[in-house]
């Protein structure tokens, strides 16, 4: 995105010489467009949005542990990198962390690993690549007759990452990201029926490559479907999970539970319990092209890679910052990563440990279909009204806006209401969700944060109105 | 950082350069800071928030609104910011007026506490999250008690091509503590979280008896029983209430859904939709309250508006567009997350007015059901009316006693059959407003209260 020097560099620039080591900066710049949609018109563009910032992190001793202070800001100026530094030095002492000491990565001898991470599409012509996909979402529903949009965003980013630190590194990357929200809206049928709407929101790191028309045709059959769908019928317990339910709750449970946060808290099964079904095998890839997650390193610096998390049901890594590395005596398996619900922009939020990409390994249950003719009598789940993981648990659980009924092994008619959770893995009065796992579909697909098949699950209540 | 006031003259300058080319442009500029802490056995994080600055300009194109937004404002990022939006007006699409009627005049508000957030020194801070998490430590079976603290300082100034002038400095405080247990490999947790507009006393009331209380009730959920699902008489706590008006309700009552046809109370504004019992207020003014602003970002000053008045449904909220279009007034709910965000018409506080039931009239009136306690989310359905919300534990109710504890539950059902089903509504010595965030648009996420207290009533339990 730019020539001159990044944001970690000017900032770092002003820091060497006087700031006691060791000492990390991490830079950002976005840019970002946006087009808002109401009914069947562009109802806004926003544009350009940019925001430039600077994250710092310091670390002192604190009694026996390494204490970090951090401060960020989107001031760049002298004064402002002098008050962070202020800042960051006058917390450090209260902030003591779970490790004793810290290894930052210094400078590299080669590049690093190659990934894709910006749509050329989206760095060319931000604005008009997200009109041309506004309106061809809107032209998948405007030729049909039984279905209107709703409303929708779609909004892109361009992004410039540094990382500077006082061991020597200075890397930067460059991140494009997109973001999608649409809703559909099916009419027609007997008076005073309300109609369906079929909302959807996904994140990605490009504009789908094949456009999404194909999706935005389904997304009217749902919303369709929505609107003729009943009730699930009472004592249903075998229950199709596809990537894009799972992608609610895996990452973010999984990528707490098996992390570094939760290993030195205890909470984290230790290696080699059995947590799920031998068929379930998860790694972690922060170098899946093109996956909203991935980058060359992480957010401190630590080279991506995939690592292995279950092998067959059992417990065999844990994800780790460069932190909760350095208290489980253990090599950083580059999972620092920043951003939070609270702040998008990584350069104001200090690096935690996360799931980069989770990927589930397929299996050989075959295509959807076939998974419900192993399951018999069912639903296959299409959306929760969302799933509210909790890491600290593993539970989760939601409405079911939309899902299918699966009778006599085949799927048919659409269901919605009532409610399915529980826990997603340890002990449990109901089973978890990895133990119960009976089947893996044969194809595994891409949502979010997840790349993972269809799963059979077993024994896993649903509640509804009887 | 500079006082947002400092940039004035330069944002003036950019409305006077768009003022000839187009009917009504504005500014929201906005300066963000803030101290957070978390204290749990393991480790200790003390930072300070991120401290932002910038500045989203807004203007009428003739057919709709075009926004550009930056965080360096300084001449040299204006400069360049101005020439992108003049760009976009030199082809701008009709001559249509934008909807509504603008704010206008000037005022300036602050938020007072009894103890200023700029007095809490650090040392404070580190000293009131230690004995928060010793008291919780102290309660046999808890594995770690995390302790959160933190103040949000926002200040955001607004103009307009108009005239109008608004200056709004906002603090805010919560503090929350997480008591976890675990056995045999289970693990389970309970909270208190308090917060509010103001200064330090908003955490005062995390007493020691209350921290002990969350321990114990971590420690008896370990070996509660599985919660029972099906349709069921249950009393909400105030604080699912409270999610029950937020998310439930209130997000169906924001114009702008009503515009788009995406609501489902639409069609029923002006009916009765349930017992005279039941009034659900949005207020922005209320004093003290964690969602309360002084003027929302369209500049209209916030204010008590009344949705479901003894049952029946009688006001929606509004921007400046919606109540053109609807005939009626904006609200002072057009609210932005921040200078990043778009605006949107959204809850401020929202919650259940108290009735005259006492706790233990109501549980005489449930005789068996379920009481729904320490919500943890909820998610709106504004067009199909379903409701979805997440509670931590609860309790069973037999012969019109609270009995054993029961683990996660999720609620689901219809509003509108929730609403007629309201038998009775607690208290006003029950009632609270809990602090929470509060989504729309794709991560728009800002402060919202939602409380209440006890609501009686029929709903979908099932596990979660």
């Amino acid at each position: 995105m730019s020539d001159g020097l990044t944001t970690a560099q000017l900032v770092a620039d002003r820091l060497r010489g006087h700031l006691p080591a060791p000492w990390e900066v991490y830079g950002e710049r976005t840019r970002r467009f946006e087009v808002h949609l109401s009914g069947d018109r562009v109802e806004m563009v926003r544009g350009p949005i940019e925001i430039a910032g600077f994250g710092l992190r310091i670390f002192r001793p604190a009694g026996d542990r390494l204490g970090i202070g951090f401060a960020s800001s989107s001031d760049l100026s002298d004064a402002s990198v002098a008050l962070a530094v202020k800042n960051a030095e006058a917390t450090a002492p209260w902030a003591r962390s779970a490790a004793a000491r810290i290894e930052l990565p210094g400078a590299r001898s080669g590049p690093g690993p190659s990934v894709e991470t910006v749509d050329p599409r989206l760095r060319a012509d931000p604005e008009e690549t997200l009109l041309g996909l506004a309106h061809e979402l809107l032209a998948g529903v405007v030729a049909r007759g039984d279905v209107r949009p709703s409303f929708g965003s779609v909004g892109g980013a361009l992004s410039e990452i540094s990382l500077v630190n006082s061991e020597g590194l200075a890397e930067r990357w460059d991140r494009s990201s997109l973001d999608l929200e649409f809703a559909v809206k099916a009419f027609g049928g007997p008076e005073g029926t309300p109609p369906g709407e079929y909302w959807v929101t996904r994140r990605y790191g490009a504009v789908p490559r094949a456009g999404v028309r194909e999706e935005v045709a389904d997304w009217c059959r749902r919303a369709a479907d929505v609107r003729r769908a009943k009730p699930p019928p009472p004592g249903v317990e075998n229950i199709l999970f596809p990537v894009g339910v799972l992608a609610d709750v895996l990452p973010t449970v999984v990528g707490y539970r098996l992390g570094g946060h939760a290993a030195v808290r205890k909470i984290a099964p230790p290696l080699g319990t059995t947590v799920a079904s031998p068929s379930v095998t998860i790694s972690d890839d922060g170098l899946l092209p093109l996956a909203h997650a991935s980058a060359p390193f992480d957010d401190e610096g630590s080279v991506h890679r995939r690592t292995p998390l279950l092998e067959a049901g059992r417990v065999v890594g844990t994800l780790t910052d460069r932190v909760h590395a350095a208290a489980l005596d253990a090599p950083s398996t580059g999972n620092g990563h920043r951003g939070s619900e609270l702040y998008r922009y990584g350069c104001f939020v200090a690096p935690g440990v996360s799931a980069s990409t989770l990927v589930v390994e397929a299996g050989s249950g075959g295509t959807d279909a076939e998974l419900a003719e192993a399951a018999g009598e069912g639903v296959w789940l299409d959306q929760l009204g969302y799933a509210f993981p909790d890491p600290t648990t593993s539970a989760f659980g939601g409405e079911i806006r939309l899902g299918y009924r699966i009778h006599q092994g085949r799927i048919g008619e659409p269901v919605r209401g009532g409610t399915i959770g529980g826990f997603t893995m340890g002990p449990a009065e109901t089973p978890p969700l990895l133990a119960s796992v009976a089947g893996l579909g044969s194809q595994a697909q891409l949502v979010g944060r997840l790349q993972a098949p269809t799963f059979l699950v077993k024994g896993f209540p649903l509640a509804t109105q009887s | 950082m500079p006082e947002i006031e400092s940039f004035e003259d330069e944002l003036a300058g950019v409305l006077r350069a768009l003022s000839p080319h187009t009917p009504y442009a504005e500014v929201m500029a906005e300066s963000l800071a803030g101290t957070g802490l978390r204290y749990d056995r393991q480790s200790r994080s003390l930072e300070y928030r991120p401290r932002l600055q910038g500045a989203v300009f807004r203007a009428w194109d003739g057919q709709g609104w075009i926004e550009a937004a930056t965080s360096q404002l300084g001449v040299e990022s204006l400069g360049p910011l101005r020439d992108s939006l003049l760009h976009r007006l030199a082809t701008r699409k009709g001559a249509a007026r934008p909807p509504g009627a603008p704010a206008e005049g000037r005022a300036e508000a602050t938020t007072r506490g009894r103890r200023p957030v700029a007095d809490w020194t650090l040392e404070a801070r580190v000293e009131l999250a230690k004995t928060l998490h010793g008291w919780g430590m102290a309660v046999p079976g808890i594995l770690n008690a995390v302790v959160n603290l933190g103040d949000f300082h926002d200040e955001r100034l607004f103009l307009s091509t108009v005239g109008a002038r608004r200056l709004q400095r906002i603090d805010r405080v919560v503090g929350s503590v997480m008591t976890v247990a675990m056995e045999n490999g289970k693990v389970e947790f309970d909270f208190e979280t308090l917060g509010g507009t103001g200064g330090v006393e908003i955490v005062e009331a995390l007493t020691e008896e209350v921290v002990r209380f969350r321990a114990q009730e971590a420690v008896a959920l370990l070996h509660a029983k599985a919660a029972p699902s099906g349709k069921m008489t249950v009393l909400l706590d105030p604080g699912t209430a409270g999610t029950f008006a937020h998310e439930s309700f209130g997000h169906g009552t924001e114009a702008d859904q009503l515009l788009r046809d995406r609501s489902y109370l639409k069609p029923l504004l002006g009916q009765q939709l349930g017992p005279e019992e039941i009034t659900i207020v949005d207020d922005g003014s209320r004093l003290g309250d964690w969602g309360s602003i002084f003027f929302d970002d369209e500049g209209f000053p916030s204010q008590r508006t009344v949705l479901v008045d003894k049952g029946r449904f009688v006001e929606v909220l509004h921007d400046r567009e919606s109540a053109e279009v609807m005939g009626r007034r904006p609200t002072g709910n057009c609210r932005r997350a921040d200078f990043l965000s778009r605006p949107f018409v959204r809850m401020t506080n929202t919650f259940v007015e108290p009735s005259d039931w006492s706790l233990e009239e109501l549980l005489e009136e449930a005789k068996d059901g379920v009481l729904l306690q320490s919500c943890t989310s909820g998610i709106e359905d504004p067009l199909g009316g379903q409701m979805q919300i997440k509670v931590k534990k609860g309790h069973r109710i037999e012969g019109g006693r609270i009995t054993e504890v029961l683990p996660s539950m999720a609620l689901s059902g219809r509003v509108l059959d929730v609403l007629r089903s309201v038998r009775g509504v607690g208290r006003a010595a029950d009632f609270l407003v809990q602090p929470g965030f509060c989504g729309k648009g794709h991560s728009d996420i800002l402060p919202a209260g939602t409380g209440g207290t006890y609501v009686l009533t029929e709903a979908i339990v099932g596990t979660a």
